[in-house]
Formats: C-alpha cells, structure tokens, sequence
C-alpha cells in the first residue's frame, strides 16, 4: 500500500520541476494575455476591463486581415520548401560516407547563427548592389530589388528563414532515415527496385512520423516568423511582409496597445492550437 | 544542534535573498542610472566624456551613486516602453519630442519643470516647448539636434547644374540632368520608420502638417500632402531617387551617397556630413539651408532627459539631471558630440566649420509634430508613402488611405 502510495508522488516529483516551469512561462502567461485582451492595458499598468471590444475591433481591421493573409501566404511558401531543403539534406548526409559528422555540422551552423546577424547578412545579400544581383548581372539578367516588390519579398524571406532553419529538421529527418532498417532497402535493391522507387515505397512511408513532426513544427514556426521581418523589411515594402507577430509586436511595443496586441496573441494561438490539433489527428491516425 | 543548524541555514538564506534585492539596499547612496544613447559618435570620446561626467557629478555630491547604461539607437523606443512598463531599467533616459506624448498621457512619466526652473530663460523656447505635454514640462533639455541638406558638389558641377538645390522646385528641375549622368538627385530615405527625416521636412516645407491644430484629425491629405508625395513620385520618374528607395534607410557609410550614385540628402546631421566627407572627400562636400518650398524648415529636436514615474530616487535624479544641463556640461557636451546646446548661455569651445555651417539651419528648426499618438500615425503613412514609392498607390490615394487609417485610430481614443 504504501508502496502504491510513494510511486505517483515520486513521479510528480521528478516532473515537479518542469510542470512548475511550464505553468509559469506559458501557461500562466497565456491565461494572463487571455485576461489581458479583454482589458484597454496600457504601459503604465493602468487597465479597465473592455469585454469584447478589442475582438470587435480587431474583426473589423483591415491590417488583421492582411497581416493573416500575408502570414498564411508565407507558411505556404516556407513550410514546403524548408521540408524540401531538409529532406533532400538529410538524404545526402545519410548518403555520404566520410566526414559525415563534419558536413553535418557545417549544415546545421545557420540554425545556431542569431537571426539578426542572418537578416543582416542576408539583406547584404539581397541588395541591389549586393551579392544576388551582382550573380545576376553576370548572367544578362537586370537587377532585381527583391525588397522593394511585394511579390518577391515573402519567398525572399522565405529562403533566409528556410537557411537559418533547416539544420533543425534536418537533423530530426536525419534521425527518421538512420531507423529504417537498411534490410528493406538492401531486399528492393536486390528485386531490381531503381532508387527513385526505393524512396517512394520504403524510404518515404517509413520517414512518415517523421515528416509529419518536422511538417509541425515548420508549420509553427512560420506562423511566428519575426526576427527576420523586424531587421530585413520592418513589415514593408507598403506592409507586403506585415505578418500576425509582426503586427503584435507594433502594437505592443510601437503603439503600447497591450491589451488590443494581446487580442492579436489569442488569435494567432487559436490559429496555431487548430493547426497543432488538426496535425496531431493526421499523426494519431498514422500511428494507429 | 539541528534546530541551530536550521536556524543558521535560513539566516544564510535570508542574506542570499536580501543580496538578490535593489543593489541599493543596505546602502546610504541613492542609487541613480541613467540610460545613454552615443550622441558622440566616437566609442572611446563617448565613454571619456559619460566617465568624466559621472566621476564629478559623484565627486560632488557623495550621497549619490550615478550608473551611466550606454545604449544603442537602435530599438530604443521598445526598450523604454519595456522598461517603464516592467517599472525597472532607469531612472532618466534621453528621449524626443515625439516620443514623450504619449508617455506623459500614459502616466509613466514625471513632471521636471522644477529642474529647469530657476535657469528658465536661458533656455531656446522652441526647446523648452517641445518636450511640454498639457503645460507640464517632460524633459530637461540637454542638447539640440539640427539637419540640414548635405550635397556631393561634384556630381552637380559633372551634371552642368551650377548651383545645388535651394528650393523644391530647383530639386525638381535638377534630377534629369543628373539622371542623364547615370545619378540620382536625391538620396530618399523610404524606409516608413523615420519620417522626420525623409517625408515630413518636405511636407512642411510645402506649408503642411500631420495633425490639424486642435490634434483630432491627421491632415497629411491636404494638398500640401500631396504635392508633397507628387513630388516624390516625379522624382523617381524622371530617375532622380535610387532604385531601392522604398526601402533603403539613411545611412551614408556604404550607402549610394557615399558610392556617388546620388548627390544629395535633405536632412542630414553634421555627423553624417562628415560621413559624406570621409568618403567622397570633405572638399566635395557642401552644406545648405533647409529645401525651401512655401517656407524654409528643419527637422530639429532637442534631446530631453524624461524621469521616470516609478523612479524611487527622484530628488537624486532631478539633481544629476540639473547638473547635466549645466552650461559646463552643456558646452562639453556639444563641443564633443557636434549637436547644439540647447541654451542660449552657452558658448561651444572649437567648434567645427561643419558644425558652424549646420548651425545656420537653427533658426528653421522645428521639433516635428508632437502628438500623443505621433509615432503609430508615422507607422501608417510611412507604410503608404512607400506603397505609393513601390508604384502600388498614387499620391492621393496613398495619403488618402493613410489619413483614413490614421483618423480611425484617433477616433477609437485607444
């Protein structure tokens, strides 16, 4: 009996640490912001309760609805294309026989880079005396001021977002690659099977778990995209990059409308809980 | 045994705990910090100058511990906003006219009229005027900023344009030959987070304004706006801005001014002309009055120390900040970073041909649209003036929509 007793508390305690530090830096504080959207909070601590105004007003803004419809636009760009990168990375890695260890580290260096450096780097970059344009000039093709078009600014973050981020996924795919037993692809091998459909019927079915974890979180990410915005285009050109954290960001620490930023924060985390739960029934349904 | 050892051990706790407190406690000094922006742009002059100051000031007054925080421009209005919000980080910190509206009506902020009061009328009223929200006096005024257009002589005499720009029109008339030449004539900063330094000078030389008199409305579509923004859209048609002009910022060091791919800036500071000087050549560059166009204006601020509210040593910092904006320091301050005293009892010691050449626009100087809400309305017709840059909206309808947006957030009180 008493041996009973001692396991769940033993068991709460070793977890004790943890649930202690997850109750205080998220979920308190999203209860908090929950609080906050309600209210008109500004810097001074000073607050009166508003009800449902703030999500009133922010059905009626147009920003909302366009900083939405950028954010989405970007994940659409992002999420396929940094899968793509880390796959196709992770392929290689797999594939390579010497220095494994080293080349995976050099891949994986963007992903401990600060993104403020990246962004800076990268609007070097993209200059129109940069880098890009000096490649493109060699080839006859004119300059290109991929900051200033607002069809080319989302998917030119998108690839310094998909540089600095792909070390991640990669090293997670990469791990999803070294658990399919070589046997399988050894016995396809043998039967004939041509490389490509040695992918698509062993490889790719069997790294689904993980595509579907790396697909997540890439997901997530995006949806919070903001280091990268706030040092290469402030949200511009004429608010083509102006995403939901982006915009949360402005209100909060530009126009110090606490409490309208945190009726933003509810949204997006509305946003991200619907695509975690729709995500996690697609995995359930693979694991079963 | 054990009882003493427990008792030992929470005695050692409670001094671990009181150690983990306000660095002030247990101690007679009033702890006071100020946070610092590099208005002297030499790192090692910058860190003699604050070393000096603090290290006399204390001197002077022993029951008062000075810490000088130098901080970068950059993100300097979401720190502060953390800071007061958070109630931690300082105790004064130098800010603008556009930026302490809004912080005075939030109430994070504490009046400093007393500081100033007895030297009152030593003070540039414009100075004094500009950091007073409701009749309340926000910030001691410590030094003055000007600009003033800068230009790279060369490329105008190289284009046949014997006199550089003094008005809007002769701005207007000048691009297309110095666009012939394969130049820009001017060197438009479109990036939407600083206007005070790129659209507004050029809005308020046509005799416009953000904000109607009374504050309630935005008038940035008036047709001073638009001639404005017009004038803009002309340039860049008859290729007198830089490609990226939507986007690039106002730096000079390793920017299309400095390459002499364009040939001048409407508002630059004396820092930035010595800038220019460095790399096109000081003898190539020339200095002029603000662009006139109904009248003559320049963007000029003072920079005014703000105490916080939720400062706990408010006497001490009142004291140090007083000492700050003593003609002494005053003057050392302006000599060293090339800004203006903000008093009219200060006489600055070696100053600079450029410095005496940018200190002829004083007398344009004014210190933008001081509103509480000056800087979320910036926000929205910066984002439109580089719509209508990017060739997305046309002037009317650009200043337009951001007049709409702005008003909208006027009307809401919020």
């Amino acid at each position: 009996m008493r041996h009973r007793l001692r396991d769940p508390i033993t068991g709460l305690l070793f977890v004790l640490p943890m649930l202690v530090l997850f109750l205080m830096f998220r979920i308190f504080p999203t209860l908090g912001a929950a609080g906050m959207s309600l209210t008109n909070w500004n810097i001074g601590g000073e607050w009166s309760f508003t009800g449902a105004d703030n999500y009133v007003r922010l059905v009626n803004d147009p920003n909302f609805w366009s900083s939405l419809r950028v954010t989405l636009v970007y994940t659409a760009i992002y999420v396929p294309l940094v899968v793509l990168v880390s796959l196709g990375t992770a392929l290689l890695l797999n594939a390579v026989v010497f220095l494994r260890g080293l080349f995976r580290g050099i891949l994986f260096l963007p992903y401990v880079t600060s993104f403020v450096f990246a962004g800076i780097i990268w609007r070097w970059i993209y200059e129109i005396d940069g880098l890009l344009n000096g490649l493109l000039a060699k080839i006859d093709i004119g300059t290109v001021a991929f900051m200033e078009r607002a069809d080319l600014v989302l998917p030119a973050l998108a690839v310094v977002s998909c540089w600095k981020g792909f070390g991640y996924s990669m090293l997670i795919l990469l791990a999803g690659l070294k658990a399919i037993p070589g046997t399988y692809l050894e016995a396809a091998t043998v039967d004939g099977a041509s490389a490509w459909q040695r992918f698509r019927s062993i490889t790719l079915p069997l790294l689904k778990p993980a595509l579907f974890f790396v697909l997540v979180i890439e997901t997530i990410s995006s949806f919070q995209v903001f280091d990268t915005i706030y040092v290469m285009t402030g949200g511009g050109p004429a608010k083509a990059s102006y995403t939901l954290i982006y915009g949360i960001f402005e209100r909060g620490f530009r126009f110090w409308e606490f409490g309208y930023a945190a009726t933003w924060g509810m949204v997006l985390f509305a946003v991200v809980l619907v695509v975690a739960l729709i995500q996690r029934r697609i995995v359930g349904k693979e694991d079963t | 045994m054990r009882k003493a050892t427990a008792a030992g051990i929470v005695a050692a706790m409670s001094a671990v705990i009181a150690g983990c407190g306000s660095g002030g406690s247990g101690s007679d000094k009033s702890a006071v910090t100020l946070w610092m922006y590099p208005v002297i742009s030499d790192v090692a002059k910058n860190k003699t100058f604050w070393d000096k100051v603090e290290k006399d000031f204390e001197a002077a007054n022993p029951t008062i511990d000075v810490t000088i925080d130098q901080q970068p421009w950059d993100g300097r209005q979401e720190k502060v906003t953390t800071a007061l919000a958070s109630r931690k980080g300082f105790d004064l910190v130098v800010l603008g006219p556009d930026q302490i509206p809004q912080y005075a009506q939030q109430g994070t902020l504490e009046p400093v009229d007393d500081v100033v009061a007895p030297d009152k009328a030593a003070y540039l009223p414009n100075s004094l005027s500009g950091l007073t929200v409701d009749g309340k006096l926000y910030g001691v005024p410590i030094y003055q900023t000007i600009t003033a257009p800068i230009y790279n002589k060369k490329l105008f005499e190289e284009a046949g344009v014997a006199k550089a720009p003094e008005t809007l029109a002769e701005l207007k008339e000048a691009a297309p030959k110095l666009a012939a030449k394969g130049v820009a004539v001017l060197d438009y900063p479109g990036k939407p987070d600083a206007l005070n330094q790129s659209f507004y000078p050029i809005l308020w030389a046509n005799g416009g304004s953000v904000f109607s008199p009374d504050g309630k409305s935005v008038t940035v579509n008036s047709q001073e706006g638009i001639d404005s923004l017009q004038l803009l859209l002309d340039l860049k048609a008859a290729g007198g801005l830089p490609e990226n002009t939507a986007s690039k910022g106002n730096d000079i060091e390793g920017g299309p001014l400095a390459a002499g791919k364009t040939a001048m800036y409407h508002a630059a500071t004396a820092l930035q002309a010595d800038q220019l000087g460095a790399a096109i050549g000081p003898e190539n560059v020339g200095i002029g009055l603000p662009l006139e166009g109904k009248k003559r204006v320049a963007f000029g601020i003072p920079g005014g120390l703000v105490l916080a509210k939720h400062s706990e040593v408010k006497d001490a910092a009142k004291k140090f900040a007083g000492y700050l904006a003593s003609p002494e320091v005053a003057a050392a301050l302006a000599k060293e970073s090339g800004f203006y005293s903000a008093r009219t009892d200060v006489t600055i010691p070696d100053q600079s041909e450029t410095s005496k050449q940018f200190a002829e626009a004083l007398e344009y100087a004014f210190p933008g649209d001081t509103h509480p809400k000056a800087r979320q309305v910036m926000a929205m017709i910066g984002a439109h003036v580089q719509a209508a840059l990017i060739g997305k909206e046309d002037a009317k309808t650009a200043l337009d929509a951001a007049a709409a947006e702005a008003n909208e957030l006027l009307a809401s009180g919020s």
